[in-house]
């Protein structure tokens, strides 16, 4: 453990940045890609925290402590926006038994 | 500052209001509370802060009430506090209480304030978020409708998914400048050769602006959204919702990136495709909301040409275009709502022959569209003036030629529910409709402010 934590300050920061782009394009293909919505939100819960990350890094990079006190911002507002998308797909389960998203198609035209 | 602590625990104590026998009581507490938080802003006028609790620092430099946020304040707490009247009297089932309806205007005017005000990202986040999850509630007020539903849901993955694209470019900005300090990232933007992790940044931050204002090829939510929703929320939408977001838009190109001319290009193509699709596509469509859906992408494309010709008139045009605009919307908006609930349909033959039925509903919709349309001498047609004033003498002569032809088409769809009220013959069985009291005032307000901004537009540009 010691080991790992003295060689982590030695990961670039590029990396870093290089993870979170990674994770957030997971997340926001899952978005695009999968049709079940608890599973979007979970890839949209996927993008956030691959923000997180890359502010950690950027913060412990810069000592800055912007950074860090803004990701519990994020975490804060992220959960407040799960609630309410859960909100939303209880409703739509009432309504149509299902969490397909193809299943709502009604206003196209 | 103090009228954004002020509806925020009017937020809390209307939710208890809700409780009273009394219906009126959470009105009566949200119009005043939005009227005084009005008057709050308003001290603030010419830096005069002698009232304010936390002053001169406003949370560590995170807000600032400079004139241009003031009069885009008070410009929003008009526009809710007329939604809140309008909900007064409202006829179409909502399955949420009024009370708790109230709650979520109220949120969403604290979160526009913090938009309108910023100087530092996070509150530019927490304001975007403020508002966003507050009005995902609102689309979907009405629980048992489907389409409700439906638009609640799509609204909501869009919203969450710019709100991380969003967030990965702020800290990428972070990650560049060092700061959330819009002072900070000015200073790093003056700079020669910034990192490429910089520009990343700033094309993510468009890309969740651009989803936010509607704006081509990041609008295809809006249609589906506007339509589902309760046509209230449709109008707080596509007037507080827009002018918040495009206003923060403003903020954050004239503080940071007033010298880069490099951002122009990509905002000027993407004004170019929006007016396009917005007024193209609005030909095509019978149902009215759907109709003015496409309309808001449209003005979403006129918005945008205060941001890349950005000068010194910039901030003017842009007041006197959104204050046109918010004021034919929500006459529009007001209008169909009454049509709706006659007529149970959004259809453009719901509006058959209302001329001979309610010349004075038929009037106010007329000119509402007439202003949108920019048809002179209404404020629609100043709005679109100044915007493309600015614009030639900036030298771009094509797109605002582009946006003039777009304009005409435009004429054409707005005057079409013109002509099925005037000209088209309605059932014979067809009764008057009654209008309620809230309704009469809000139309009369609207109407005065549309033709009175028409007739003297240097009232509000004179301001800034």
């Amino acid at each position: 453990m010691n080991t790992f934590l003295s060689t982590l300050p030695a990961v670039p920061i590029n990396s870093y940045i290089a993870l979170s782009a990674v994770l957030f394009c997971i997340g926001a293909l899952g978005v695009m890609i999968r049709r079940n919505i608890i599973i979007m939100l979970m890839c949209i819960e996927l993008m956030l925290n691959s923000v997180n990350l890359l502010l950690t890094a950027f913060s412990s990079f810069k000592n800055d402590a912007d950074g860090q006190v803004f990701v519990f911002f994020v975490m804060a507002v992220a959960a407040a926006e799960v609630a309410v998308g859960l909100g939303i797909i209880v409703m739509i389960y009432r309504n149509t038994f299902s969490i397909d998203i193809d299943r709502l198609s009604e206003l196209k035209n | 500052m103090n009228s954004i602590i002020l509806l925020s625990l009017l937020t809390v104590i209307n939710l208890f209001a809700g409780f009273s026998k009394n219906k009126n009581l959470s009105f009566i507490l949200s119009f005043i509370g939005i009227a005084a938080s009005a008057i709050l802003l308003g001290i603030l006028w010419n830096g005069n802060d002698v009232t304010n609790i936390l002053a001169p620092n406003f949370i560590n430099h995170m807000l600032s009430f400079d004139n241009t946020t003031i009069v885009f304040g008070v410009l929003l707490c008009v526009n809710a506090s007329l939604i809140v009247l309008l909900l007064h009297s409202h006829e179409e089932p909502m399955d949420i209480p009024a009370a708790e309806f109230l709650t979520l205007v109220l949120t969403m005017l604290v979160g526009a304030l913090c938009m309108v005000s910023y100087t530092n990202l996070t509150m530019l986040f927490l304001g975007l978020e403020i508002l966003s999850i507050s009005a995902y509630i609102l689309a979907g007020a009405k629980k048992r409708d489907y389409r409700s539903n439906e638009a609640a849901l799509k609204y909501y993955l869009m919203g969450a998914f710019t709100t991380g694209v969003f967030l990965f470019g702020v800290a990428l900005i972070y990650g560049a400048t060092g700061s959330f300090d819009v002072t900070e990232i000015a200073k790093y933007a003056a700079l020669p050769n910034p990192q490429s992790i910089y520009y990343v940044g700033i094309i993510l931050l468009m890309i969740a602006f651009a989803f936010k204002i509607a704006a081509a090829p990041f609008h295809f939510w809006t249609p589906d959204v506007y339509t589902g929703a309760p046509t209230l929320v449709t109008a707080l939408m596509s007037t507080l919702i827009k002018t918040a977001a495009i206003v923060a838009f403003y903020r954050l190109f004239n503080t940071c990136f007033a010298g880069a001319t490099n951002w122009s290009m990509i905002l000027m193509i993407m004004a170019a495709i929006t007016m396009f699709i917005g007024n193209v596509t609005a030909i095509v469509q019978t149902n009215v909301k759907r109709m003015l859906a496409y309309s808001s992408i449209a003005h979403s494309g006129y918005l945008l040409f205060a941001l890349f010709a950005l000068g010194n008139n910039s901030g003017a045009s842009l007041l006197v275009y959104m204050a046109g605009y918010t004021f034919a919307s929500i006459l529009a908006f007001a209008g169909i709502i009454v049509v709706q609930h006659n007529m149970h349909s959004n259809d453009l033959n719901a509006f058959n022959g209302l001329g001979k039925r309610n010349p004075i509903l038929a009037v106010c919709i007329t000119i509402a569209m007439l202003s949108l349309a920019g048809i002179p001498p209404l404020a629609g047609f100043f709005g679109k003036f100044y915007i493309f004033t600015n614009a030639l003498k900036a030298d771009y002569v094509a797109i605002s030629l582009w946006a003039v032809l777009m304009s005409c088409v435009g004429v054409y769809y707005y005057l079409r529910i013109v002509i099925n009220m005037f000209f088209k013959s309605a059932e014979p069985d067809a009764k008057e409709f009654i209008l309620p009291a809230s309704y009469q005032i809000v139309m009369g307000i609207c109407l005065c402010l549309v033709v009175l901004l028409g007739v003297a537009p240097g009232i509000l540009s004179g301001l800034i």
